[in-house]
């Protein structure tokens, strides 16, 4: 998995790339870790280029929402489509955190398509 | 709307660019004008007459044409149904039995035989005009026609540039909807000579005619026609290169930081040789995938051996797992968000949960140590 993160309008956007499992999960929740700690606590997770996504995916997100939640800042997510937006669905949590069809929906505020 | 008066604009339009053009000539006009507006057809051309020699050439075009007419009947389905999988059989063969059925009666009445317009199919496709009810008109138009010698010769006399240009954009949204069809399907390299060469022997009867000239006599009527070469091609391909599938294949894996790379491959491998649909072959290695994961985790698997046992027909594939140890549990019901935050096994009750619905059915069962996982998905 590869992380890329970009800043847009206040907004830290970390692009998840590749699968989110049980491998790769410590990663994502150590890098927004550190971003929290740099005091980027408004962040948006880019699932457009993810591939996959496990239970174990899902509690990485689930832990990156508490935690930026506690600093008080908010978790958004975005991109997300086919087998890892069912699994977002199926799971419930497309009803945990608000989510855009794609970082322009995100960035414009329409989440009317989500 | 406008879309579906737009092949008739257009052919409108380019009839009058022709007849400016001189493209439509004054004699094809004059023919036209020439020709009764009213006649009652002749039977004065019915005989009967019947040759031996001639039944393994119609056999051949029976063959061809009937596969057309399937793959016709495919893109009418499909063009009508957003959720479309597989070609409806039984439809299919109501419309085979229908053209069979026209064919006899043309033969008697010393007619061509008839087969289905890929034409048409791309023109309704193209148009958005799909509708079973504009047969009732069509046809009784067509019947029609018969009796009106008049619009027999309008369209005869269509300058071909219109013709062509019908034909471009029929065709076009037509072959575009076959590749969709042939894409759906995973392919393994038989698969892909079996349509690339059955193309390449089609195209080559157009693109260099007199190719096959020299091969013999009875061969002709098959080698002188891309449709019937395609045809024949791929179903001989087809037969040779089923040789050796099988539909049921067998994985022994060891649960090690490889066995997710060895599961993808296994089911990319046979997903493609069995040409399955690709969304049904990802949902199964996604469910495969979260349990490899999850038994790890928990330590389900004595020795961290298991079995996987994949079976594979045209309208389910089924993935059953063999292991020694603690039977995965399946619940039905989601953990809340509350259950996800506060409590650590909820985790493990969501990858079951999951499971469970990636799958359409799934058993499961212990007897002693020896647990079996069955996921079922409706292909």
């Amino acid at each position: 998995m590869e992380l890329s993160v970009s800043e847009e309008k206040g907004l830290t956007i970390v692009k998840v790339i590749g699968r989110l499992d049980t491998v790769t999960a410590g990663d994502l929740e150590k890098r927004c870790q550190d971003l929290l700690n740099e005091g980027k606590t408004n962040l948006a997770l880019d699932f457009s280029p993810l591939e996959y996504v496990s239970s174990a995916g899902l509690r990485s997100v689930l832990i990156v929402g508490k935690k930026s939640k506690a600093n008080g800042g908010s978790l958004v997510l975005c991109g997300l489509s086919g087998l890892v937006e069912e699994v977002f669905s199926m799971s419930g949590f497309d009803s945990f955190f608000p989510v855009y069809a794609d970082v322009g929906s995100l960035l414009k505020g329409d989440n009317s398509n989500a | 709307m406008l879309r579906q008066y737009s092949i008739i604009i257009g052919i409108i339009l380019g009839c009058v660019l022709s007849y400016a053009a001189g493209v439509l000539t004054d004699t094809e006009m004059e023919y036209l004008a020439n020709t009764p507006l009213l006649a009652v057809p002749s039977t004065d051309h019915i005989a009967w007459s019947f040759d031996a020699a001639l039944i393994l050439p119609f056999f051949a075009a029976v063959v061809c044409t009937s596969l057309k007419t399937m793959g016709n009947i495919t893109m009418c389905q499909k063009a009508n149904d957003v959720n479309w999988k597989r070609l409806d059989l039984k439809t299919a063969s109501r419309g085979l039995f229908t053209e069979g059925f026209g064919t006899c009666i043309s033969g008697l009445i010393g007619a061509m035989g008839l087969n289905s317009s890929s034409g048409s199919v791309g023109l309704s496709i193209a148009t958005g005009a799909t509708s079973r009810y504009l047969a009732f008109l069509v046809g009784p138009a067509f019947i029609a026609m018969a009796f009106f010698p008049k619009i027999a010769a309008l369209l005869a006399i269509l300058p071909k540039p219109v013709v062509g240009a019908i034909l471009m954009v029929n065709m076009g949204y037509f072959i575009v909807e076959g590749f969709r069809i042939i894409v759906s399907r995973m392919l393994d390299s038989r698969k892909i000579f079996m349509i690339g060469l059955a193309l390449v022997f089609g195209l080559g009867v157009d693109m260099m005619p007199g190719i096959y000239a020299d091969m013999p006599e009875f061969l002709q009527p098959v080698l002188s026609s891309s449709i019937a070469m395609v045809s024949l091609v791929a179903i001989l391909l087809n037969l040779i290169f089923r040789i050796g599938i099988k539909q049921h294949q067998v994985l022994e894996l060891t649960m090690d930081q490889g066995a997710r790379e060895k599961v993808a491959d296994f089911m990319e491998a046979n997903g493609a040789l069995w040409g399955a649909r690709r969304e049904v072959v990802y949902r199964a290695l996604a469910a495969i995938t979260e349990f490899l994961e999850s038994a790890s985790t928990l330590g389900l698997v004595k020795d961290n051996k298991l079995t996987l046992d994949v079976s594979f027909e045209e309208f389910s594939l089924d993935i059953n797992i063999y292991y020694q140890g603690i039977l995965m549990e399946f619940p039905e019901k989601r953990p809340t968000e509350v259950e996800l935050l506060e409590d650590e096994h909820a985790f493990i009750k969501l990858s079951g949960f999951l499971m469970r619905k990636y799958a359409d059915k799934i058993k499961s069962r212990i007897k002693d140590d020896s647990c079996h996982i069955q996921f079922h998905f409706d292909h």
